[in-house]
């Protein structure tokens, strides 16, 4: 038993190496750093171009691209096991399901429904908080990815922590703010990483029985 | 109550298991259905010349089975955990874990 927990450790580590190019990093901070940004435009009603909206598609994509065709190549290939694909898999539904419902969740408070019935803004905040808490920290339990946990505090406490901190910080941006250093954080350790990765593994081909 | 350690079980262990390197090389392919030799020689850290005489050796003791494919023109080494080679390490990690008891 404790020699099958030994291995889960160990597996979980060499899964982990996945994460070391700082990809993950960027895209989590970069997600963070414009969603941030959106939402102060937003609050403060300025004109905003559809570019900045959308600006994390290209991002990603990007980050996709370079994840694909320059680090995994580096990195080598590897196959886990049928119990790591489960996970992913799990993974990928709570993904998909989340995004799902935001929307829903979104469209229903866009046609005025949701506030005709949560009332209470406290109901909405909580909902809130344990929504995003619970989903980043079920991604971070499947895809043991642990920035998971920072991301999905800081997602959760932006709203509440913002009205709650209002009348003695003087300003409801503390959320904002939180969310932009989390997103600093996350991009400062994923270009760390990153060139970490690039000095550390040199190019594929060079190394090959 | 811990009975006498018995010096003679430790010196029984798997010499072959007990490097160092093919250690982190073997318990690397226990968690994991297959790798190429890029991605263990950047996790372990091995320079290429180390890990493919540690390879030789496992695959000669049967504990690996290696593949060697074409990528292209770039050959492509897979690694993967044989049968006999899980059953040594987990004989081994009991072993070792029985002596660690004593201290």
């Amino acid at each position: 038993m404790k020699n099958q927990r030994i291995g889960n450790k160990l597996e979980k580590n060499t899964f982990r190496l996945l994460y070391r190019d700082g990809i993950f990093d960027l895209a989590f901070g970069s997600m963070l750093i414009i969603y941030s940004i959106n939402i102060y435009l937003d609050i403060n009603g300025i004109e905003t171009s559809i570019f900045m909206r959308t600006l994390l598609i290209p991002v990603v994509v990007l980050l996709s691209l370079v994840k694909v065709f320059i680090t995994q190549k580096r990195m080598g290939y590897v196959k886990f096991k049928p119990v790591r694909n489960r996970k992913r898999l799990i993974s990928f539904i709570i993904a998909t399901s989340a995004l799902v419902l935001t929307t829903f969740v979104y469209i229903l408070a866009t046609g005025g429904q949701l506030g005709a019935t949560a009332g209470n803004e406290w109901i909405s905040l909580l909902l809130e908080f344990v929504f995003l808490v619970g989903v980043f920290f079920l991604l971070a339990y499947f895809t043991d990815y642990y920035k998971f946990y920072l991301v999905g505090i800081v997602m959760g406490l932006a709203s509440p922590a913002s009205i709650f901190l209002e009348p003695y910080l003087g300003t409801r941006y503390f959320g904002l703010a939180l969310q932009f250093i989390a997103g600093g954080y996350l991009i400062i350790s994923g270009l760390i990483l990153f060139i970490t990765f690039f000095k550390k593994i040199p190019k594929t081909g060079n190394y090959e029985s | 109550m811990k009975a006498d350690p018995d010096f003679k079980e430790i010196i029984t262990v798997n010499k072959l298991i007990h490097e160092p390197a093919r250690m982190a090389v073997i318990s690397l392919l226990s968690v994991v259905e297959e790798a190429d030799f890029t991605f263990i020689m950047n996790s372990t850290d091995l320079t290429q010349g180390n890990l493919s005489s540690h390879l030789t050796r496992l695959e000669e003791a049967g504990y690996i089975a290696i593949e060697k494919t074409f990528r292209g023109k770039r050959p492509h080494t897979i690694v993967r955990l044989t049968g006999s080679g899980q059953a040594e390490l987990e004989a081994y990690i009991k072993t070792v874990k029985e002596f660690l008891r004593y201290f």
